[in-house]
């Protein structure tokens, strides 16, 4: 994942499941492992910022200007 | 002979016996429309059917009209499904037609199957085409109608499931001639933003003609086009459409659709908590790991290294002791007790002399034990020897001559 491109939840969970599956082993290097807890710390707390970050709207087009109008959502 | 009061009445009376007649009660014929005209107040059609030897005048009510999957046109061929009245104002003999078919076309499942027949044979429906659902879409693009309940279900799932969502609604009929044009549009029209992730196409059940829009061919290609995930929840449960099969997931009611385009907050709020504490408990049995390594590497070196020293000493004891022998016992001695200091020194350091000596050591939970303060009866100690160690329980405890356990 390339930090330019569209942050994907699922992929960055994958990954940190990887992360977790690699330094379980026990089998990587010291620096590798800090490596690979530092990575996984920080998809962690991106997944956080994603999880919440949308703000919640509701809108609908209006085909004739195209512009967005609000939709009433209790109708 | 039956005689009439009034020509209502005649009227009434061959009414009543065209509704009782199964083939004038119920009927389809087929014909060429001509004369038509759908009258802007009302919206009801009035045409007449005719062959090459006869005519009989129709109606088609504005709402059954409403229902066609094409506009009739003059001079167009049909199979009119309907009954046989006398309109008693005009005395009028005509047909009440509820249902209209365009002759030549086969009827519309038999249409649909060489639709989904030839597509299939193309691949669009084809799983390796299917674009994968994000978990946590940016956006959600819908189209669908924007009156009814299909809308409101869809924002009452999403407001359920996960407050963080955005949504944007392209309106658009769902039924009748303009539906699937306006559902391309809609489809153009997310695919030009760049913020929406995933499009949901939703309409609720109805039969096969109400859900016709959604079984064209133009429409089937430009859902397979389109470079953003289609969800299409078009009918209800069994329904089933063309758009269905050529989307990248099929929802059986609108209501699943919302479930399926963003995932439960709660879930994936406790997902991450679990993989959070899983990679710290991974670094930290990582870390345990190492010390543990360590700890061995420590213990084998005092072990190994000093009997290694010791023994070259000892060499170099004995040659000294030689040149000595020649020089002086005075230095001989001096010396003897020096080298013999540093080699007790050395083998003090291994644990395991001292073992083989007779002593032993005591651990609980992996630590020595240096005092009896702390321990409890029925704490399990480990007792390490210098050939192997036994596990024992804690049946009295004494501190000095006194039992305080």
């Amino acid at each position: 994942m390339a930090d330019n491109d569209k942050f994907l939840y699922e992929d960055a969970i994958e990954e940190l499941s990887r992360i977790v599956d690699k330094l379980s082993t026990g089998k990587c290097s010291l620096d590798d492992s800090l490596d690979l807890y530092t990575r996984g710390v920080k998809l962690a707390s991106l997944c956080d910022k994603k999880l919440s970050e949308v703000e919640k709207k509701i809108a609908v087009i209006n085909k004739d200007s195209l512009e967005e109008e609000p939709f009433a959502e209790d109708q | 002979m039956y005689t009439f009061e009034s020509v209502t009445q005649l009227n009434s009376y061959a009414n009543e016996l065209l509704s009782n007649d199964p083939g004038t009660a119920s009927l389809s014929v087929t014909g060429e429309i001509s004369n038509l005209t759908i009258y802007r107040s009302s919206g009801h059609a009035y045409f007449t059917l005719k062959d090459a030897e006869s005519q009989i005048s129709c109606v088609m009510f504005k709402s059954y009209l409403q229902g066609l999957n094409f506009t009739p046109k003059d001079g167009m061929k049909v199979v009119l499904t309907g009954s046989c009245a006398i309109y008693s104002a005009s005395g009028r003999f005509q047909i009440k037609a509820f249902a209209m078919a365009q002759k030549g076309k086969g009827d519309l499942a038999e249409q649909m199957k060489l639709l989904h027949r030839k597509l299939s044979a193309e691949g669009l429906f084809a799983q390796e085409h299917k674009l994968h659902i994000p978990v946590l879409p940016e956006r959600i693009g819908v189209i669908s109608s924007p009156v009814g309940a299909v809308i409101h279900d869809i924002i009452n799932t999403l407001n359920r499931r996960n407050p963080f969502y955005s949504l944007l609604l392209y309106p658009a009929a769902v039924q009748g001639e303009a539906c699937a044009p306006d559902v391309m549009a809609g489809l153009d029209y997310f695919s030009s933003r760049d913020d929406i992730d995933v499009i949901i196409i939703a309409r609720g059940g109805g039969s096969l003609e109400d859900l016709w829009g959604f079984n064209n061919e133009e429409l089937a290609r430009k859902i397979y086009d389109c470079r953003i995930p289609v969800i299409s929840a078009v009918g209800h449960e069994t329904d089933y459409t063309i758009c269905d099969y050529v989307a990248d997931l099929r929802a059986p009611t609108p209501t699943a659709a919302a479930e399926l385009c963003i995932g439960k907050y709660e879930e994936l709020i406790t997902n991450l908590a679990n993989k959070k504490s899983m990679l710290n408990l991974a670094l930290m049995n990582y870390a345990e790991l190492q010390r543990r390594r360590l700890d061995a590497l420590k213990d084998s070196k005092a072990l190994y290294s000093p009997m290694v020293y010791v023994e070259s000493l000892r060499t170099s004891l004995e040659a000294v002791k030689k040149d000595l022998d020649n020089s002086g016992k005075a230095l001989v001695n001096e010396h003897r007790y020096r080298l013999k200091s540093i080699i007790d020194g050395i083998e003090m350091l291994g644990p395991m002399n001292v073992l083989k000596r007779g002593y032993s050591y005591a651990t609980k939970d992996d630590r020595a034990v240096t005092e009896v303060k702390g321990l409890n009866i029925g704490d399990n100690l480990d007792f390490v020897f210098s050939d192997g160690s036994i596990n024992v329980e804690v049946k009295d405890i004494y501190e000095g001559d006194a039992k305080i356990g």
